[in-house]
């Protein structure tokens, strides 16, 4: 049997049958699941560098599914996070209710997403775009009735979202009376520039939503919090993601990329591009700038990866190799260290019960492992070499360079700066300062948890040492796929026309310096007595058990007062405003449907009434 | 060649270390002439640090806190390694490849970050308030800082600081008269880069004992201190290599080095702190907006 068609069986296959057996046994069930999950992940890696194509007929339309390095990069990332979400959960969902629910949305999510990157045409990367919103919708409101509202934001959001891309594809099949990628790609240039303009804001709305571009984003802090942790993984890492490869589809296999020659140009990218870019850059500042004040560990994640896929959008954009080669690079590290800091706020909350950032403190004895994963992801995610976040990094700020785009790059810069605040305040709050007499007793989490986001850390340093070989992989999906001349690359250095990094004299530099100095540091002086946390310098006062020696509330109220401006507005609220007025507009319906018998029943006879006036008339 | 870059690799934290405590040391002499006072000698901060080391016992709160001083001087260090000291027939590269800007502006974060945790472990609330002020004020200072960076970068078109020094081959070329308001900008982010007065926040020893090292002694305070004055003079030679065309030798070093490390030290004798969010919004205001000028004169 074919690959393509074999690992999607495997996978919805898994989903029906957890959710089927899952009734009699909890092992029988998550057993079901990640086999599923594992056995396509084995079929999936040998797939690396064929490129097969599976082609049938489906009511009369020609149904594609085929990999190529675009697609396996993307399905990379699903299969490579998906497996240890899925690792993650077997100890995490352990005593919750209605695992099988939780083990058929999980594989159908994985499918799903697994379909989207195979899809060889329009409609069935509609299908399994669907499916991906509906799976994803069924873990969101996993929490029943807490998660309503976050559920319903974000099933309007997708429609929006899912209905603009229906719209362009079903524009694009009115002109080209098919829906492959291929004929598309080819009959892109031959239309005119306002259908151009007008599919391309039809399916960046479309992507958009997916990847939380600023302002369709409203709906990934709810959903990302609502959902059980291991998801929230998942759907920040790699599901946010499928939105990146739709602007990767459209930039550079649709052929958007190729506006450039018919509108005007800024910087030599294409007007709707460059827009594009600013939505991007400010997504990336602005959400940035709302993650800092958030007490909820998980919303402060979730912002903050919003703002991160604003990175990626801004790379991509740039419709230059260089920012291509950034963006999918950054895009990695993001599924990377998002997986790192969504998992590890999971471990935290399955041994405290709270994600507010406020409750929490000092445990950092308790979960030393936890706290070493989340030390590493956040200087991934700040970007600080020596790790893999730097990389991603330098590619940005260099593609942003070479196009001489300079207000971008000092948002972009900006960006970055600001999020070392809510790094700082995420690792602070959980893990350092003074910890609350109730938590005392909190352990580490068991193996399978500490498993998977230490392979993850250990990725991010691999990364950081040498990120060679995922750039040889970017630029060959580059050079087959996206239509690109792959920026040049060596095994040793990362360069360009402007500068050059080699990240292995970083890395090694660092490690030596630190082994130098820790050595010194360690023989040459005695061992330091360690002492309470109670026992710090309070000018003489003896602190009581009353007193609150921890500064986790209203972390960074000064920078608050500074950055009010922004906070004050809220695409979030304007939304909410706008539903509260349409519902008042169509409160004037409910004078015709008040729910009442007698009324409709007087609504039948003046119909008849009319009708036999009419009639007569007409007669 | 050889020898002397090996030398030099194992040498230059000492003297950047050097340098900058006695900078230092001078800069309290001068604070106490401005204030009528005698002042302590010039080499006291040298001599409190070397008293520091020979301490024979200290206390830990925990695996952070142990760590943060090492992991501090090792981020200064590295930074020292990618940084082009001097420059002409006699440089000094170290590891720099040509110093790549990019790399500069995030390994110096590296110290700072591990600075803050270590004191975020110490358990002192004022500890933390004085990270959450410092992160808050790097904000603050990083706009007009960015924009003078980036103006660099684009004039010159390249990220190598080794390239912007060449750029600047005689007095006249020198960035600072070349691109005045790239160097205003970047003299104000300079101002908060320091930590004077105005923009001492972080430490602000009357309002929260000294902030994030209040814990830190012994040992650790004397890497600490260590480390400060080699950061110190990390940000100085970066300043010169990127507005005063570098230094060939070491005496010209120490001149230029000097200049730059007097300005804030001006500034600071004659005014008061700013609170944290005054301290922000300034930089957002007039710098950013010659910060722009400047950014204008090289697009136009």
């Amino acid at each position: 049997m074919e690959t393509i068609p074999l690992i999607l069986l495997i996978l919805f296959g898994s989903a029906l049958l957890s959710y089927v057996i899952g009734k009699i046994n909890f092992v029988l069930k998550v057993g079901v699941a990640l086999a599923g999950i594992l056995v396509s992940g084995y079929y999936f890696l040998q797939l690396y560098g064929q490129a097969q194509s599976y082609t049938f007929r489906l009511l009369g339309f020609d149904i594609i599914w085929r990999i190529n390095p675009l697609s396996w990069f993307f399905g990379m990332l699903i299969f490579g996070l998906g497996i240890l979400v899925a690792i993650f959960s077997t100890s995490y969902m352990k005593n919750k209710e209605r695992v099988d629910f939780y083990c058929f949305a999980l594989c159908m999510t994985i499918a799903s997403m697994f379909g989207i990157v195979v899809s060889g045409d329009l409609l069935s990367f509609f299908f399994f775009w669907e499916i991906m919103t509906w799976a994803s919708f069924l873990m969101v409101i996993y929490y029943r009735y807490e998660a309503q509202a976050a559920g319903i934001k974000y099933f309007v959001m997708s429609m929006i979202g899912a209905y603009s891309m229906l719209i362009a594809i079903l524009m694009v099949y009115a002109q080209l009376g098919t829906f492959s990628f291929d004929a598309l790609a080819s009959g892109w240039s031959d239309f005119s520039v306002s259908f151009q303009i007008a599919l391309f804001v039809l399916f960046a709305i479309g992507f958009g939503v997916k990847a939380a571009v600023m302002p369709l984003h409203t709906w990934a802090p709810d959903a990302y919090g609502m959902s059980p942790a291991p998801f929230s993984a998942l759907f920040s890492g790699v599901l946010s993601k499928m939105g990146i490869y739709g602007f990767a589809l459209l930039m550079f296999v649709f052929g958007a990329g190729k506006l450039a020659g018919s509108v005007t140009t800024i910087h030599g990218v294409a007007l709707p591009s460059y827009i594009l870019a600013w939505f991007g850059a400010l997504t990336a500042l602005i959400a940035t700038l709302i993650a800092v004040m958030q007490d909820d560990a998980k919303k402060l994640l979730a912002y903050s990866s919003v703002g991160q896929l604003g990175y990626i959008i801004l790379g991509f954009s740039l419709n230059s190799s260089m920012g291509t080669t950034a963006a999918l690079f950054h895009a990695v590290n993001h599924t990377i260290f998002k997986g790192m800091l969504f998992l590890s706020i999971g471990a935290v909350f399955y041994r405290t019960g709270t994600r507010k950032l406020s409750e929490m403190g000092g445990l950092i004895s308790n979960m030393p492992y936890t706290f070493f994963v989340v030390l590493l992801g956040i200087i991934t995610m700040a970007g600080i070499p020596p790790l893999s976040g730097f990389v991603g990094k330098w590619l940005i700020y260099e593609a942003l360079l070479e196009k001489q785009m300079v207000l971008l790059a000092v948002v972009a810069f900006m960006a970055s700066t600001a999020a070392f605040l809510y790094c700082y305040r995420l690792i602070f709050t959980i893990f350092l300062g003074q910890r609350p007499p109730r938590f005392d007793d909190v352990k580490e989490v068991p193996w399978t948890q500490r498993a998977p986001m230490l392979l993850l850390s250990l990725l991010t340093i691999y990364l950081g040492f040498y990120p060679y070989g995922l750039l040889n992989l970017i630029g060959q999906a580059e050079s087959t796929v996206m239509g690109l001349v792959p920026m040049n690359l060596s095994q040793s250095i990362l360069f360009n026309d402007l500068g050059h990094v080699s990240t292995i004299a970083v890395m090694n530099t660092v490690g030596t310096v630190f082994v130098i100095v820790f050595v010194l540091f360690n023989t040459l002086y005695k061992r330091s007595r360690k002492v309470g946390l109670k026992d710090i310098h309070t000018s003489g006062e003896v602190p009581g058990p009353e007193i609150n020696l921890h500064y986790a509330t209203d972390f960074y109220q000064p920078f608050s007062r500074s950055i009010r401006y922004v906070l004050e507005r809220s695409a979030d609220r304007l939304y909410g405003q706008f539903a509260n007025n349409l519902e008042g507009f169509f409160d004037v319906l409910r004078y015709v449907y008040t729910g009442n018998a007698q009324t409709y029943a007087l609504f039948v006879i003046m119909f008849l009434a009319m009708l036999l006036m009419f009639t007569n008339w007409l007669i | 060649m050889d020898t002397s870059f090996n030398l030099w690799i194992l040498l230059m934290p000492f003297v950047g270390a050097l340098v900058g405590l006695t900078y230092m040391g001078i800069g309290r002499r001068i604070i106490a002439r401005v204030q009528h006072r005698y002042g302590p000698p010039i080499f006291q901060n040298i001599v409190d640090v070397l008293k520091l080391y020979s301490k024979k016992t200290a206390i830990t709160h925990g695996v952070m806190f142990h760590l943060a001083p090492t992991l501090a001087i090792t981020g200064t260090i590295s930074t020292l390694m990618f940084l082009p000291i001097l420059t002409g027939p006699h440089g000094i590269y170290l590891f720099s490849f040509k110093g790549d800007l990019i790399l500069l502006m995030y390994i110096m974060v590296f110290g700072c970050l591990a600075m803050a945790l270590g004191a975020g472990q110490s358990g002192n609330p004022n500890s933390a308030i004085g990270v959450s002020r410092g992160l808050s004020q790097m904000v603050g200072y990083e706009a007009p800082f960015v924009i003078a960076m980036v103006t660099l970068m684009v004039q010159f078109n390249t990220t190598s600081v080794h390239d912007i020094i060449k750029a600047q081959d005689s007095f006249v070329h020198w960035n600072m008269f070349q691109s005045p308001f790239a160097f205003i900008a970047a003299l104000f982010a300079f101002l908060g880069f320091m930590g004077n007065k105005p923009f001492d926040v972080v430490i602000a020893p009357a309002e929260i004992a000294s902030g994030p090292p209040s814990e830190f002694g012994g040992k650790y305070l004397a890497l600490m201190q260590t480390n400060r004055g080699m950061f110190a003079f990390v940000k100085l030679v970066l300043y010169v290599d990127l507005f005063m065309g570098g230094a060939a030798n070491f005496v010209s070093l120490l001149a230029k080095t000097f200049f730059f490390y007097l300005i804030p030290l001006f500034v600071g004798i004659v005014n008061p702190r700013f609170r944290t969010e005054q301290a922000i919004t300034f930089f957002w205001k007039w710098p950013t907006v010659i910060g722009l000028l400047g950014f204008l004169m090289v697009i136009l």
